[in-house]
């Protein structure tokens, strides 16, 4: 014969406290998911972002390992510029100097350059020729930025030049640092 | 064989009432796991795939980069604590990170030359007795710029955010800044607050276009590389916003397609992750990093409850963020579409006004109120909303601008909550004019009712209302829609209902209907009856009858006699008679004797015009120039009834019209005339002096006084008045003799204490009160001499004072005096 064991808990109550939880997790659910706004009367109001979402979950395992190889450096090492180079003959390294815009903006000639070093004390020179063209030089300062540095110019009124195919040259020096590239422009 | 049986019924002892139980608390478990799990899924946005939606020219978009309070310092540390719930800020934990679970943090630090413990964390961290919260929240309220870009560049360059034991070295150069050769780089540049101060500083010279901040890259095409080694290569890519440029600024690299297929993870030897790290760190922890397009820029709201009927004018104004121009209905160049401001899911709103153009013949868009709006600038959409005609409960509009036949704009929630109570007709009648209660045949009179919208409907009125939305009217009842008998077409819309006129009666206001109602042409009792209906609905229970019963009589006449004479003579008064016969149903009354409720009859002038000889002194007129009274108290019907008119010609006019009318005070009949036209005969003036005529002396001896006496027969056909005897009214003046040569000449025997003289030098009275044609006018005066000697002649003739001056007829006097 099967004794029933003692009933631990009074089936009304177990029927009670199920639906009392199925309740609270109801609401926790409406609350969570709808943000308490299903009916939600809003006047339009400005969202605090473009979309007002911000995640408060923990990090997931790819983002913290993210953040594991950027500690370690193996992720921003690829973002950091090439260090100067040794130049033989000279107490000077080389620093790599790239011509990252020029266009053609009306009246303007826009000339932009990378330096890939953070300094704000070197000089940066212009040179633009043209078989038949007066040569036009100009000089700039340079300005540090968080990882590189640019030229403090260069914007040339294309009254000083004709159409036609232009040689860039710019140079860079500073008391540690030397550098330079070219670049054919086409002025129109 | 002996086998043992486990009986599993007793070795599990549950009651099947516990098993029962079990069961709930297994599916409940069930239940709320599921929850659990579809939550996290809803959450959770990783990034195992490819990196999607990332586009060099445009990484993010400058209203979200600049965005500056989209968090408080609150939140901003909520936010810190969420990605590191447990900082291992003593080292003590496995360095299963760097694959080095036998170790412990601080002894891996050991191993690779990193310092030793503490690693306070990000959300921990305090420098210069600020927290890092705090530190990003006013770097960001400095420069305006997003502390989420803040945060993601902390995590992007030193994976700070997630570092559960960052290095000193991560928080010196926690933004990646440079320090240039020639600076003072730890107390300038190093430390949290410095290099979030350099990179807010740069970003927010980068967005205000700083002449004095050279960037390597412009808006446009720049070539920008993948790698810094320049043979992995780059492209040219058009830079479209400042907050882009910014960025480039900062890391002057592009993710090659292997970076970004990599996820959060590495890619090739051309590999650069810079930028991609932030579009994915900011894309998963703050959403998207190119905003809807648009920012809310202000709305005129309706309000929570809109009556039914209610029109109300709302406004919502946008700020154009889509870097494109929006354009109107109406003006939309070619290949180009419009903007409008759109229910969302092109959900019919209850609430639109279609007739309202606006509206767009729609329920669900809003026209633009531009006709084109440039990136940046702001947009306004106008349009009313009108409670419709039954109870919406609660209704939420949700609704952004929609490129009509491409997209829909994201939502930024913009909603609106309405609700329309179910609609309640309720009337009741404050006052109204009262219509008497005998009527003549055929004639109209005004009548109103002024009654109280008590309900909550607004009424519309027939010049006052939307297109297609019904007006509120009389409508007849006993039967509903019968024609009325006091129908008049002149103001009833049709015989069975009554307009309203003017502004929309809102809950609350009383609607004045006014109207006239015409008495049948059959004499007889009459009753209409009035609800209210709302035009082509049902009509409302009438809750006070609106009854108008009056008995429309005949008030007929025909004309026994009038002696109203063709011709007087100026001056002349004559009592005219005028006797009508009562041929109609309804007993006339005169003034002063009328039953309640009823009006008396009169003689009227067409127009109430003032007739110029009226003896309006006379009661008979009423004390009026132009209605005449009934003789009599009353004249029953077969009755003759008189009109005594008293007249006095004028001196002035020469024709009179009479056009006297039968009228029932209040009421104008249109009956013909009953008097008719007066001609004064013109005036010819001619007299005599006669007997009895006294010439003071011809010789006079200076101050002396003598009577005299002139004796005037009155040749013309005229009536003379002496002063103080002239009808009350007369459009004519007194015959006075007046001196002459000229006329006016004072006269030097005038006696100023003589009143015959009428305290003039010039006039004299006459004596006789009044003096027909025919008969003699007495003048009696002094004539005293002047007190210089001499031959004088004084010459008069007679005037009517104010009117003619009688020609001079040879009367004058002379005298010597001594």
């Amino acid at each position: 014969m099967i004794i029933n064991s003692k009933k631990r808990f009074s089936k009304k109550l177990i029927i009670a406290s199920s639906i009392a939880v199925l309740l609270v997790a109801g609401a926790l659910t409406y609350v969570y998911v709808f943000n308490g706004n299903l009916f939600g009367w809003k006047s339009p109001t400005n969202s605090p972002s473009g979309n007002g979402s911000v995640n408060y979950g923990p990090a997931t395992s790819e983002q913290q390992k993210s953040g594991s190889q950027i500690k370690s450096g193996s992720t921003n090492s690829s973002d950091t510029p090439p260090a100067p180079t040794p130049i033989t003959g000279s107490t000077k390294k080389n620093v790599q100097v790239t011509v990252t815009a020029a266009n053609q903006n009306g009246s303007t000639l826009q000339i932009r350059v990378l330096i890939s070093a953070v300094e704000n004390t070197g000089t940066c020179t212009l040179t633009l020729t043209r078989a038949g063209q007066p040569t036009v030089i100009k000089t700039a300062d340079t300005q540090a930025l968080a990882s590189t540095s640019t030229c403090k110019g260069f914007d040339v009124p294309t009254s000083e030049l004709s159409t036609g195919a232009w040689q860039a040259l710019i140079t860079y020096d500073s008391s540690t640092l030397t550098g330079s590239a070219t670049k054919t422009i086409t002025l129109q | 064989m002996n086998e043992t049986i486990i009986n599993t019924t007793t070795k599990h002892q549950h009651s099947s009432a516990a098993m029962g139980g079990s069961r709930y608390v297994l599916y409940l478990a069930l239940f709320l796991g599921t929850l659990f799990v579809m939550s996290s899924m809803v959450v959770d946005t990783t990034h195992a795939s490819p990196v999607v939606g990332f586009n060099a020219g445009h990484i993010i978009d400058d209203s979200v980069f600049t965005n500056n309070t989209s968090m408080n310092v609150s939140q901003i540390q909520t936010f810190l604590n969420s990605k590191v719930p447990s900082c291992d800020t003593n080292g003590t934990q496995p360095a299963s990170d760097f694959g080095r679970p036998d170790l412990t943090h601080a002894q891996y630090a050991a191993l690779v030359g990193w310092p030793a413990p503490p690693y306070p964390c990000l959300k921990d961290y305090t420098e210069n007795g600020l927290g890092s919260a705090q530190i990003i929240y006013n770097v960001a309220q400095k420069y305006q710029i997003n502390p989420q870009v803040l945060i993601v560049l902390l995590q992007k360059e030193q994976g700070l955010v997630t570092d559960s034991w960052p290095l000193p070295s991560q928080y010196r150069t926690a933004t990646g800044y440079g320090c240039p050769d020639t600076a003072a780089c730890d107390s300038q540049y190093f430390g949290l607050t410095n290099q979030l101060t350099w990179s807010g500083t740069m970003f927010h010279a980068i967005i205000v276009n700083n002449p004095n901040w050279y960037t390597p890259y412009i808006l446009g095409n720049n070539y920008i590389q993948y790698n810094p080694n320049t043979s992995c290569g780059g492209t040219t890519v058009n830079i479209v916003n400042r907050s882009t440029q910014a960025l480039y600024n900062y890391t002057p690299y592009q993710p090659n397609q292997s970076a970004l297929n990599a996820g959060y993870g590495i890619g090739d030897s051309c590999g650069a992750y810079g930028n991609r790290n932030f579009f994915l760190y900011f894309t998963d922890w703050f959403g998207s990093t190119i905003g809807p397009g648009y920012a809310f820029a202000g709305a005129t709201n309706p309000p929570s409850t809109l009556l039914p009927n209610q029109v109300y004018s709302v406004q919502v104004s946008l700020v154009n963020q889509s870097g494109v121009t929006w354009y109107s209905d109406g003006n939309v160049p070619n290949g180009e579409h419009p903007t409008r401001l759109g229910m969302l899911g092109y959900t019919d709103s209850p609430f639109a006004n279609t007739a309202d153009p606006a509206w767009l013949g729609t329920k669900n868009q809003i026209r633009m109120d531009q006709s084109s709006v440039a990136n940046g600038q702001i947009a306004t959409f106008t349009a009313t909303l009108r409670g419709p005609l039954q109870a919406v409960n609660n209704y939420a509009m949700s609704f952004a601008p929609v490129l009509d036949g491409v997209h829909f704009y994201a939502s930024i929630g913009m909603s609106w909550g309405v609700n329309t109570p179910s609609p309640n007709y309720s009337y009741s009648v404050v006052s109204q004019t009262p219509v008497p209660a005998t009527l003549p045949t055929d004639l109209a009179t005004s009548v109103s009712y002024q009654i109280k919208n008590t309900g909550n409907v607004v009424w519309y009125t027939e010049n006052n209302h939307p297109t297609g939305a019904a007006a509120m009217r009389l409508y007849t009842l006993n039967p509903s829609y019968s024609a009325s008998p006091f129908y008049d077409s002149a103001t009833w819309l049709a015989n069975n209902q009554i307009g309203l006129q003017g502004n929309p009666i809102n809950p609350g206001d009383t609607a004045n209907f006014q109207f006239s109602i015409r008495a049948p042409g059959t004499p007889g009792q009459q009753t209409t009856s009035f609800g209210l209906v709302l035009d082509g609905a049902t009509p409302l229970p009438p809750s006070v009858p609106l009854t108008i019963t009056s008995e429309s009589q005949a008030y007929l006449f025909s004309v026994t006699s009038t002696d109203i004479p063709s011709q007087m003579i100026p001056g002349q008064r004559y009592v005219a008679k005028i006797q009508l016969k009562n041929t109609g149903s309804a007993t006339w009354y005169s003034d002063g004797n009328t039953p309640v409720g009823v009006s008396p009859v009169r003689l009227m002038m067409s127009g109430y015009r003032n007739n110029p000889l009226a003896e309006s002194t006379d009661p008979a007129w009423l004390g009026t120039k132009n209605q005449v009274k009934l003789a009599g108290i009353s004249v029953a019907p077969g009755a003759i009834g008189e009109f005594d008119i008293p007249f006095v010609a004028s001196y002035d006019s020469s024709v009179s019209f009479t056009e006297l009318r039968f009228a029932l005070d209040g009421v104008y009949f249109s009956s013909p005339f009953v008097g008719k036209d007066i001609t004064i005969a013109p005036k010819n003036y001619s007299y005599t002096t006669v007997v009895g005529t006294i010439n003071p002396p011809g010789v006079m001896s200076r101050g002396q006084i003598a009577t005299g006496k002139l004796m005037i027969k009155n040749n013309s056909n005229t009536i003379w008045y002496a002063d103080g005897n002239t009808p009350g009214v007369f459009h004519g003046g007194a015959a006075r003799v007046l001196m002459y040569n000229p006329w006016y000449r004072q006269s030097r025997f005038a006696n100023p204490s003589d009143p015959n003289w009428l305290g003039t030098t010039n006039q004299i009275r006459m004596q006789t009160p009044s003096v027909n044609p025919g008969q003699v006018g007495e003048f009696d005066f002094t004539w005293k001499a002047p007190d210089t000697a001499g031959i004088y002649t004084e010459q008069f003739s007679l005037a009517i004072d104010g009117y003619d001056l009688i020609p001079y007829q040879g009367m004058s006097f002379t005298t010597t005096v001594q």
